[in-house]
C-alpha cells in the first residue's frame, strides 16, 4: 500500500490539565490516498480539528501531548522528527487552510509578501523568482487582476478573496497533502461553491491529496471520496462516501443525516439525536455514544466496542455491527 | 379579505457614510431599499440572502431597534411606524426579536430567571413574586429548559441552551410575531435541530408567526410558508416556499438553491457558479443591482432596475427576464 500519501495508526492525543488526561483524539487511524479526497465530519469538540492539527504537528503544546500511535508521512514518522524537520515538510510537503483567513493571514503584511515568504523558506529563489511564482499562483486561484492583489492587505480583500489567498499561499509550494479545515465555514454559500470548486479544479491540476474537514453533511457529498466520521475523539465510521450515504451504520452517522433538513421532501418534524456531545472530561465508561444512542443496551453502557468491518470498505465502532448482537 | 398581522410597505433604511473628501464628502449606503411583503398570523416567512443583503437590518427596523429611514409597518392593522412613547411600547410587545449569537445577547451578570423575568417585570404582568416564577417556570418547561437551571448564569449554557434561553424570553409575554435572526447559524447540525423543531412546536401551540433571518437555505425551506429573497437591499423573489424552491425565476435564486452542497438524492441540476463577489452596498450597481454577476444580464439590467412584478399565483419576481 504504497499508494497512501498519509498514514495514521492509533493516534492517541490527550490534554493533561486539573481533570487528569483528556483523551482529545483516541485511537484514530486513517490513510490518506494519493490525489484523493479525505472527509473528517463531525460536530464541535469531535475532535476534528485535533487530528488534523496533530498531523501538521501544530497540536496546541505543551498541555496537550501525542501519548501513542504513529502519522506516517513520505515515509517519516511526524510524531518523532525534531521541530527544524517538522518545519521544512510544513508549507512544502503538506500544507493547511484554515476556516477564518482573517485571522490566519498576518494583517500588516501584503498577500504577495506572505506568498513570497514562504516560497522563499522553502526554496532557494530569488526575490524575483519567488515574485513570479507568486504571481503565477494569485492567477491560478482565479483571483482578477493579480498585480493589485498582490499589493493588498488582508483587510482590503472580501471573505472569498481571502480564502483564495490562503489557497494560493497553501499551494505556492505544491505540497503533497492540502488539510482544509472547514475552508468554507465563514463563507456565503455562492463564494462557498466557488471555493470548493477550485480546490477540485487544483487537486485534479497538481494531482494533491486533500484533507477535508468540515461539519457539513453536503460539502463531504461533493467533495470526499473516503470519509471518517468522528464523535468525542474517536472514530465512529469510516467508509467510501456514496457507500456511508446509502448505508450509514452507526448511529451517530444516521442521527447527522437525519437531522439536516432535506431540501427534496418535506418533513414534520426533524430528527434529532437527544443529549449533547460529552465533555472530554466525562466520557462515559461504556460506548462514548451510548447515553444518545436509541439502540442502546446494558453492554453498550459498561463495555467500549472496537471498530469492526461491516463490509468491505466500511467500518463502524458498534455493537450492532459485530455477531452476538440480538437487536434488543 | 382579513387585513394581514403584519404589512410592510416600501421600508428603507439608508446610512449616510462621510467618505473623507473635504467639503463633507458623503456617500449613502442603502442597506434596506424598498422592501414590502405581508405575513399572515400563524404563517413563518424566511428571509434568506448572503451577507451584506440587508436581511438583519430589516428585521432590526420592523421592530424599530433601528429607526427606518422611510416605509410604513403596518402591525395589526396599527401603523407601527406612526408610534411613539408608551402607544409604541405597547405595540412593540406584539414582536419579539430571537438573536443570533446566544452568548452575545444574554447578559452574564443576569441568572436566567432574572433574565427571561425581565419581560414581565417591566410591564408587571403579576401580582405576586410566586406568580411570577411560576411563569417564568411556565416558559423555561415550553422552551424544554430544565427548572433546576433557573438560578444559574448564561455562562454555564451550552449554545443551544442559550438559544432555548432566548426563546424562553421572547415569549414570556405571549407576542404575536417573532423575528429570529439566524437563530440556529452558530448551532451544530444536531443542535440546530431540536431549537427549529422547538420553533415550530411553539408555533403551533401559541399560533406565532415567525420572520426567519438565515443564510441556510435548507432551514429556511423546512421552516418557512413562504420565502423572500434579498440582495444588496433589494427584494429579488417573494414566493410560496413550494413554487420558489421547484420554480425559482430569479437568476440570484437559482444560483443560491444550486450553490447548496447537496444530499445523495437531492435533485442536482448543474451548478451555476457566480462570478465574484456580492458588490459593496455604499457602491452598488445601477439598474439592477444583480447585474454584475448575472450569467444572463442584458444592456437594460445595468440601466433599469426592475420592479417586483407578480408573475404567478403568490410568486412575485424582480427581474426584466419573467
Amino acid at each position: 500500500m504504497s499508494d497512501n500519501i498519509l498514514q495514521v495508526r492509533d493516534l492517541c492525543m490527550s490534554f493533561f490539565n486539573k481533570h487528569g488526561e483528556l483523551p482529545a483524539v483516541n485511537h484514530v487511524s486513517f490513510d490518506v490516498e494519493r490525489g484523493k479526497t479525505l472527509g473528517i465530519v463531525g460536530e464541535s469538540g469531535c475532535g476534528k480539528s485535533m487530528t488534523s492539527l496533530c498531523v501538521m504537528g501544530l497540536y496546541p503544546q505543551p498541555q496537550g501531548k501525542i501519548v501513542g500511535g504513529s502519522i506516517l508521512f513520505q515515509g517519516r514518522d511526524m510524531t518523532k522528527l525534531p521541530p527544524r524537520e517538522l518545519h521544512k515538510i510544513r508549507g512544502k510537503g503538506m500544507a493547511m487552510i484554515f476556516q477564518e483567513p482573517m485571522t490566519s493571514l498576518n494583517p500588516v503584511l501584503t498577500i504577495g509578501d506572505q506568498i513570497m515568504e514562504t516560497i522563499r523558506l522553502h526554496e532557494h529563489v530569488s526575490r524575483q523568482e519567488a515574485k513570479r511564482r507568486a504571481m503565477e499562483m494569485i492567477a491560478m486561484v482565479g483571483i482578477p487582476m493579480p498585480e493589485k492583489i498582490f499589493a493588498s492587505c488582508p483587510h482590503q480583500l472580501s471573505g472569498g478573496m481571502r480564502q483564495r489567498a490562503m489557497i494560493a499561499m497553501a499551494l505556492s509550494c505544491d505540497p503533497e497533502l492540502l488539510i482544509c479545515d472547514e475552508p468554507t465555514t465563514a463563507l456565503d454559500v455562492t463564494v462557498q461553491s466557488q471555493i470548493l470548486s477550485l480546490i477540485n479544479r487544483l487537486k485534479a491540476q497538481t494531482g494533491t491529496s486533500v484533507m477535508l474537514i468540515t461539519h457539513d453533511m453536503g460539502v463531504i457529498n461533493e467533495m470526499a471520496d473516503t470519509v471518517i466520521v468522528m464523535y468525542a475523539g474517536q472514530i465512529v465510521e469510516q467508509a467510501a462516501t456514496a457507500d456511508l450515504f446509502a448505508h450509514p451504520t452507526h448511529p451517530y452517522t444516521s442521527g447527522l443525516i437525519q437531522s439536516i433538513p432535506p431540501l427534496n421532501r418535506e418533513v414534520e418534524e426533524l430528527n434529532v439525536i437527544p443529549g449533547s456531545v460529552p465533555m472530554l472530561y466525562e466520557l462515559p465508561k461504556g460506548c462514548l455514544f451510548a447515553p444518545r444512542c436509541p439502540y442502546a443496551t446494558a453492554r453498550c453502557a459498561a463495555e467500549r466496542p472496537d471498530i469492526v468491518t461491516a463490509s468491505e470498505g466500511h467500518q463502524v465502532r458498534c455493537f450492532r455491527c459485530m455477531p452476538g448482537w440480538e437487536g434488543q | 379579505m382579513a387585513e394581514p398581522l403584519l404589512r410592510v410597505s416600501n421600508l428603507k433604511k439608508y446610512y449616510s457614510l462621510k467618505t473623507g473628501k473635504l467639503l463633507g464628502g458623503k456617500t449613502t449606503v442603502k442597506a434596506v431599499d424598498g422592501i414590502s411583503f405581508d405575513l399572515e398570523a400563524g404563517q413563518t416567512l424566511g428571509i434568506v440572502g448572503e451577507s451584506g443583503c440587508g436581511k438583519s437590518t430589516m428585521g432590526k427596523t420592523i421592530i424599530r431597534l433601528i429607526e427606518p429611514t422611510s416605509g410604513i409597518i403596518m402591525l395589526d392593522g396599527e401603523d407601527f411606524t406612526a408610534l411613539s412613547g408608551q402607544d409604541l411600547k405597547r405595540a412593540r410587545r406584539k414582536m419579539k426579536l430571537i438573536f443570533q449569537d446566544p452568548f452575545a445577547s444574554l447578559n452574564p451578570r443576569m441568572t436566567v430567571k432574572d433574565i427571561i423575568g425581565e419581560n414581565i417585570d417591566i410591564d408587571h404582568t403579576y401580582a405576586t413574586k410566586a406568580e411570577r416564577d411560576d411563569r417564568i417556570r411556565e416558559v423555561m418547561e415550553q422552551s424544554g429548559l430544565n427548572l433546576d437551571y433557573m438560578d444559574r448564569y448564561p455562562h454555564e449554557f451550552s449554545g443551544g441552551q442559550r438559544q432555548r434561553i432566548g426563546i424562553a424570553r421572547a415569549i414570556v409575554l405571549p407576542p404575536k410575531l417573532v423575528i429570529c435572526d439566524e437563530p440556529v447559524s452558530a448551532l451544530d447540525v444536531s443542535i440546530q435541530a431540536k431549537i427549529i423543531n422547538l420553533l415550530k412546536k411553539l408555533q403551533k401551540d401559541m399560533g406565532l408567526s415567525y420572520i426567519f433571518i438565515s443564510h441556510d437555505l435548507s432551514v429556511v425551506k423546512h421552516i418557512s410558508d413562504r420565502v423572500g429573497v434579498m440582495y444588496l437591499g433589494h427584494m429579488m423573489e417573494l414566493a410560496d416556499k413550494r413554487s420558489l424552491y421547484s420554480n425559482p425565476l430569479n437568476p440570484y435564486t437559482q444560483a443560491l438553491i444550486s450553490a447548496i452542497p447537496k444530499l445523495p438524492g437531492e435533485t442536482t441540476q448543474d451548478k451555476i457558479e457566480l462570478a465574484g463577489d456580492i458588490p459593496s452596498p455604499a457602491n452598488p450597481p445601477t439598474g439592477c443591482c444583480f447585474h454584475t454577476r448575472c450569467p444572463y444580464a442584458k444592456p437594460i439590467c445595468a440601466e433599469v432596475r426592475p420592479e417586483l412584478k407578480q408573475v404567478g399565483d403568490d410568486h412575485w419576481c424582480a427581474c426584466h427576464r419573467v
